[in-house]
């Protein structure tokens, strides 16, 4: 099992994970693993507020304020995916 | 080296006699061994610019040949920092068209067919692309058409001279007139899965961008620098080539369809 996300912690991304934006999205490419993640225009945003130092807690904020969807759906849908960035070694913590 | 290797096809990259020497390079700065095939191994020294291979079992000159030309060279102008895509390139008239794709989608049958019905064909293994301010150009690594035999019978119902391509493949090369080695590139269209309809579909940048690395060469994959290299490389060709995903039936009598509607897709005439 991987670790756990801390919506209060600070994360920043991963020294080994390269990126590059193409209009509103990003790929990442990861350089020790050689493996290529695409984010569109949501996972670019989530992207662009961890290089700006957002905690996650202050990301589902962000989007709640930019997003209608319901507040649940969203801190389950981001949580989902920054778990993901975890895991995949493209995010860190501070 | 065998008879049909062209020197110059090569750039700066000389071919040596294998030494036994070689053998300890793995692991050394600049210089790489990697297994080509089974029985073949091909050992790179990037500070001399020369490469060797080193045969384990019998095999064949078509076979040294194909491994130099359809699987090292790709891999040696992948490290002299050029985007290679593993493909076929067909020329439109006045422009290239790209197609990339995982191996068994129909690369070599498609371009071949295309050749046939007007484009002619520039190579069909791997080419490079020349990014200069907002355009981009493609060069056929070289001049190639390797078919598998049904492809030939149903391509050449009138029979056509065709040679071995390696031991290990039923593959034929099959001789034509090339079109030109290099042109401006229209775009790049990835052969996707089989569909009774013919389907083609713009990628999205980050699509775009994920297709061309994926089908690109690399001379080393743990190689971060050169990683890191072509990523940029793709991302740059992504912004300015446009990717389109097609679906298509695999049937040589709906090739003629595929072209027109590869033409209406891209504003190119479908009859040279």
């Amino acid at each position: 099992m991987g670790e756990m996300l801390k919506l209060t912690a600070d994360y920043k991304h991963h020294p080994e994970a390269v990126q590059t934006r193409l209009r509103d999205e990003t790929v990442i490419l990861h350089l020790q693993s050689g493996l290529y993640f695409g984010l569109d225009a949501v996972g670019t945003l989530v992207w662009t507020c961890l290089e700006a130092g957002d905690t996650p807690a202050n990301i589902i904020a962000k989007v709640n304020e930019t997003f209608t969807d319901k507040p649940e759906t969203v801190e389950r849908d981001l949580t989902d995916f920054l778990t993901q960035l975890l895991h995949n070694d493209l995010i860190v913590a501070c | 080296m065998p008879s049909r290797v062209e020197a110059h096809a090569l750039g700066r990259w000389k071919l040596v006699p294998f030494k036994a020497d070689h053998a300890v390079l793995e692991h050394q700065i600049g210089r790489t061994s990697f297994d080509v095939i089974s029985g073949v191994r091909a050992h790179v020294d990037a500070s001399s610019a020369s490469f060797s291979i080193e045969t384990y079992e019998e095999c064949s000159a078509e076979t040294i040949e194909h491994c130099i030309y359809d699987l090292i060279l790709p891999c040696l102008l992948a490290f002299d920092g050029q985007l290679v895509l593993h493909g076929g390139l067909s020329f439109t008239g006045d422009s290239a068209v790209g197609f990339i794709g995982e191996s068994g989608q129909g690369k070599s049958t498609l371009v071949a067919g295309l050749h046939g019905l007007g484009w002619p064909l520039m190579g069909d293994d791997a080419f490079t692309l020349e990014l200069c301010d907002d355009a981009c150009s493609a060069r056929s690594v070289y001049a190639s058409r390797r078919l598998f035999p049904d492809s030939v019978v149903s391509l050449f119902p009138a029979g056509h001279e065709t040679a071995p391509m390696a031991h290990y493949s039923e593959k034929r090369r099959v001789s034509f007139s090339a079109g030109p080695r290099s042109a401006p590139l229209r775009a790049i269209i990835r052969l996707g899965d089989e569909e009774p309809n013919i389907h083609i579909q713009e990628l999205s940048l980050a699509e775009a961008c994920m297709a061309l690395v994926s089908n690109s060469f690399i001379l080393d994959p743990e190689d971060t620098a050169q990683n890191k290299a072509k990523f940029q490389l793709a991302s740059e060709a992504a912004k300015t080539i446009p990717v389109y995903d097609l679906h298509y039936p695999r049937r040589y009598d709906r090739m003629h369809n595929v072209r027109d509607a590869i033409a209406d897709k891209l504003g190119v005439s479908s009859i040279q």
